[in-house]
């Protein structure tokens, strides 16, 4: 069984705080992502199962076994790091059967070499078993540390952002690979990423994190959709989703957000979601936060339904299909994503509308979600 | 234009005489540098009456005839390798020099891989501490460390030849040394390949001398090298630790300086027996040389 | 976001065997220390015993007048040894020569050295030139003193030769000279000598050091300079310059340590003579010591010394790890 659960783990460094109380369960076979910005956490915590860190509090289990006191090398699990730590002074070969022949295990060479050679097959990299890591490309080291991991079928598989250091395009290349990879083997990986692309596209299930704090772990869908504060909703989705100040105005049934551009009624489902969530709220005008993302935006060139508003274009970026277009409204600069056949260009004045059941309302103090 | 041509000319002229002026410095410096090398090695294959042999004041003509013709003789060689046992000065040079810089090496590579890893605390006060080795004025050491070696009656363990005292005076300064010098070229192997070795199933240990050890190699063989060089070329050490049965080949050149006479000939002779090993050592050392002797803040 | 327990057991997992708490007597001892400092431990040993043992004797020493006739015990003193060298002559002059010795020999070499690290640096043979220049390293002191004598010595020096030759030398002798050198409140032309000897083994410690710093001048400030128009002494004063300051610092360091501990080059070249001009303090010590057998008031200008080896060391270890954090930008 190659689950791995966190519970209540704490990593201090001195007095500083690099992961509060996390608690997380990876379930066997899956994908998990950690993501998160940079110094978030993720890396203590990856390393923190990998043994190569300390565990100031908690317990960490692989299978369902504490492992707080066991040696990585005794963990069963395999690493592939960020700047890939080949071994310099060995041949790829050697390289990808290093942990064959140190580990506790006793494999013959014929196995040795048996297993070497189908990791490097699926890997593509038969052609560089006789080089130098010092002779090799960027992406092709990185398949090499792919490969030293693979070979010894470990329960989990550990990455730390192993595909960052790659140019863009080999980057899109390998998020199918890894994928595709993951399925093929069937073990629980556990991939650290700071880039919000590889863990939606890649993972089962994310975790992301902020300041050692653990914001929210669900699947992609759950992460982009029902995002639980201002930050998860922020961090996923390219370009980021808008944060618009406004006020939140009850009178009776008509639930409307309210600031000086926009006057904009809250359909009849969000409501209810809110008082699910919430319970009746008061009649008083409550500061709260509209969250739109760029692509749930309706433009239009001229005023159409009563919740629609002005907003000038400053800036187009036409990304091929789509476009990027940057507008302004009174005291908010506001990014939309659309379809390239608008015919809209830098210094039009242009109407918008929202989406109605793409709207995320947030606590302008908490940053909390409301539904 | 007429003009423009000018000025490139004159620019030229003024490149041409720096540069000539360049070549002219790096030769003198390059004289300066191997001629009194070169003049020992003569000197140590001239029969004396040749060696003494310099032109008259101001006679550069006459320089070149001087120095280089005359009837090579071995004399003074096989004068020391007959009358004065140098053969047996060499070896006690080798292997007292060769141990201590073993030994020094082997526990200096342990030391310095732990503290270019180990997060200790007062690393920066170690460091200053194994520095300090090297400030202690010699003769004030001497002394007190004469008087734990006798007390251990190292200097008599051995009848007839008592290296181990030598050797142990020479790992004093050896091993501080050494582990200055590897530290540095520890601390350039990334941690993550450390790491990567440890998951891959290594204990500390075997980490230790499957990868760190093979990549460190360079600046362990020069650190084995440079403590070569410093224990086989001192003499102050030698001359207050080596007694009869361990004298080594500086101390016996200084012999050949007695108040009768000095036997230049032989001195010449001895010179160019000490320092033509050291000369080879030193090509091999000289890429990881700054590196190490500057604690790694600079990286050749 | 929790998950129903899983109901099934996994199977005992034959690698946490034996890798559970640590048990046994090898383990504990093991775990005593962190495993680093385990290796450290033979180095520490042998640093605790060659530098503690003999700093306190120094000190303990330095507290005492030895004994003239052996047998007789030696006398506590107090501070007397260290008061006694405020009026004490060759101590004085020790220290006076010792400045002398380390300025000189450091701004030559300095000087020197920086230039030729300069003029081969990227040159063609530049290769050729190192290991050619880092000979006179790998040469012994003692032979650097003999080579040195036999070539200022004024019957068949080849030095002596080239000095008069070159009418550079006014004097009729060299080593036994111990008239000022060009100004009167120079030290003695002797002691020129010595540093000539001195500079002459040393100088390529100096080139390879400032070598290395040049190769470290990050290329695009070069670029820069080159292209805001800078001739070539501009841009040594304004880019190279301060790159290499810390690796001079460095150098410099270095020198002093070795300079201050130096016996070897004045032992076979003067001795100290003529006339005291070459008896430099670490010099004085040595006879101090083990001519005179007066290990008390040896150890007191041992440790005076050391206590200024002390200081210059602090400064170099401060500058290595300064240069450390900030990554080799200086």
């Amino acid at each position: 069984m190659a689950k791995v659960t966190l519970n209540n783990v704490w990593k201090r460094y001195g007095k500083v705080e690099a992961v509060l109380d996390l608690s997380l369960d990876c379930k066997d076979k899956e994908f998990f992502s950690l993501l998160g910005p940079s110094g978030c956490g993720k890396s203590s915590t990856l390393r923190m199962i990998a043994g190569l860190e300390e565990i100031s509090q908690g317990e960490i289990l692989i299978g369902d076994h504490v492992v707080n006191e066991v040696e990585p090398k005794d963990r069963d699990i395999a690493m592939v790091f960020e700047t890939y730590a080949l071994y310099p002074h060995k041949k790829v070969f050697a390289n990808m059967a290093f942990p064959l022949r140190v580990g506790k295990q006793k494999y013959s060479d014929a196995e040795i070499k048996k297993r070497v050679e189908k990791a490097a097959e699926i890997l593509e990299i038969t052609d560089f078993l006789d080089r130098y890591p010092k002779q090799l490309s960027g992406g092709q080291r990185q398949r090499v540390a792919i490969g030293r991991a693979i070979v010894r079928e470990p329960q989990v598989f550990l990455l730390d952002e192993p595909i960052s250091h790659l140019d863009a395009k080999l980057r899109t290349h390998m998020r199918g690979e890894l994928k595709l990879l993951q399925r093929t083997l069937g073990t629980t990986m556990i991939y650290v990423t700071h880039d919000q692309m590889e863990a939606m596209s890649m993972a089962d299930r994310i975790a992301i994190m902020n300041f050692g704090v653990l914001q929210q772990v669900g699947t992609p869908f759950e992460i982009f959709n029902r995002p639980v504060n201002q930050f998860v909703a922020g961090f996923v989705g390219d370009p980021p989703m808008n944060f618009i100040d406004c006020d939140l105005d009850v009178t009776g049934e008509k639930w409307q957000l309210v600031n000086e551009s926009f006057r904009i009624s809250l359909p009849s489902d969000l409501i209810d979601r809110y008082k699910e969530n919430n319970g009746d709220p008061s009649s008083k005008p409550k500061e709260v936060v509209l969250g739109v993302r760029p692509e749930n935006f309706i433009v239009s060139g001229k005023k159409g339904g009563e919740d629609n508003f002005p907003a000038d274009v400053i800036v187009t970026e036409p990304l091929g299909e789509e476009m990027i277009v940057d507008i302004e409204i009174p005291n908010n600069k506001l990014k939309l994503k659309v379809s390239v056949d608008h015919d809209i260009k830098m210094g039009d004045k242009i109407w918008l509308d929202v989406m109605k059941n793409k709207m995320h309302l947030f606590n302008r103090e908490t940053e909390k979600a409301y539904f | 234009m007429a003009e423009a041509e000018l000025v490139s000319r004159a620019a030229k002229r003024k490149r041409a005489f720096w540069r000539t002026l360049m070549y002219v410095a790096i030769a003198a410096f390059f004289l300066w540098t191997t001629l009194p090398l070169l003049i020992m090695v003569l000197s140590s294959l001239k029969e004396l009456r040749d060696a003494f042999q310099i032109p008259d004041i101001g006679d550069w003509a006459g320089a070149f005839e001087k120095m280089f013709n005359f009837t090579p003789t071995l004399r003074h060689y096989h004068n020391l390798f007959v009358e004065e046992h140098f053969l047996t000065y060499i070896v006690n040079s080798i292997v007292a020099a060769g141990s201590a810089s073993v030994i020094s090496v082997a526990f200096g590579a342990l030391a310095a891989y732990g503290l270019a890893r180990g997060k200790i605390k007062g690393e920066q006060h170690l460091s200053f501490w194994i520095l300090s080795t090297r400030m202690a004025p010699v003769v004030a050491v001497m002394v007190p460390l004469y008087s734990i070696f006798t007390g251990l009656g190292l200097l008599e363990a051995l009848r007839g030849r008592n290296l181990v005292g030598l050797i142990l005076a020479y790992t004093t300064f050896d091993l501080p040394f050494a582990v200055w010098f590897m530290r540095s070229f520890f601390e350039d192997i990334p941690v993550e390949v450390e790491e990567a070795a440890k998951v891959d199933g290594c204990s500390n240990i075997q980490a230790f001398y499957k990868v760190i050890l093979p990549l460190a190699m360079p600046g362990i063989v020069a650190a084995l090298i440079l403590c070569l060089v410093f224990s086989w070329n001192d003499f102050i050490f030698a001359s207050v630790f080596g007694q009869q049965g361990a004298k080594t080949l500086p101390v016996a050149t200084a012999e050949l300086h007695s108040t009768v006479a000095i036997q230049w000939g032989g001195i010449m002779a001895a010179g160019t027996i000490l320092i033509t090993p050291m000369l080879f050592l030193g090509l091999l050392v000289k890429k990881y040389l700054v590196q190490g002797m500057t604690m790694g803040a600079v990286r050749q | 976001m929790t998950h129903p327990k899983e109901e099934t057991l996994s199977p005992p997992l034959p690698v946490y065997q034996g890798s559970g708490p640590n048990q046994g007597l090898f383990n504990k001892i093991k775990g005593m220390l962190p495993f680093h400092l385990w290796l450290m431990l033979p180095t520490i040993i042998v640093l605790a015993v060659i530098t503690i043992y003999p700093f306190i004797w120094m000190v303990v020493m330095s507290f005492k007048e030895t004994a003239m006739d052996p047998g007789e015990k030696d006398v506590w003193v107090g501070l007397y040894n260290y008061v006694r060298l405020l009026d004490d002559e060759p101590f004085l002059n020790g220290v006076k020569l010792l400045v002398w010795y380390f300025i000189l020999c450091l701004s030559i070499e300095m000087i020197v050295g920086t230039s030729v690290a300069m003029l081969i640096n990227n040159a063609k043979f530049e290769n050729v030139f190192i290991v050619i220049f880092v000979m006179p390293m790998m040469v012994a002191p003692i032979v650097v003193g003999y080579l040195f004598r036999f070539l200022y010595n004024v019957s068949f020096g080849w030095g002596y030769w080239f000095l008069k030759s070159t009418g550079l030398m006014g004097g009729e002798t060299i080593l036994a000279n111990a008239k000022p050198w060009l100004l009167p409140f120079m030290p003695s032309t002797a002691f020129m000598a010595v540093v000539a000897a001195d500079v002459w083994e040393w100088t390529p410690l100096i080139i390879l050091i400032v070598l290395a710093g040049l190769k470290a001048v990050p290329q695009d400030q070069l670029e820069a300079a080159r292209v805001d128009g800078a001739g070539p002494v501009r841009t040594f004063l304004e880019v190279t310059l301060p790159n290499i300051k810390g690796v001079l610092l460095i150098a410099v360091v270095v020198r002093f340590m070795d300079n201050v501990r130096l016996i070897d080059l004045i032992y076979v070249l003067t001795k100290g003579g003529p006339a005291d001009t070459t008896k430099i303090l670490p010099f004085y010590l040595y006879n101090v010591s083990f001519r005179y057998f007066e290990f008390g008031r040896g150890a007191a200008i041992g440790f005076i010394l050391l206590l200024f080896t002390i200081i210059m060391g602090m400064f170099f270890v401060n500058v290595v790890f300064k240069k450390k954090e900030v990554g080799n930008n200086g």
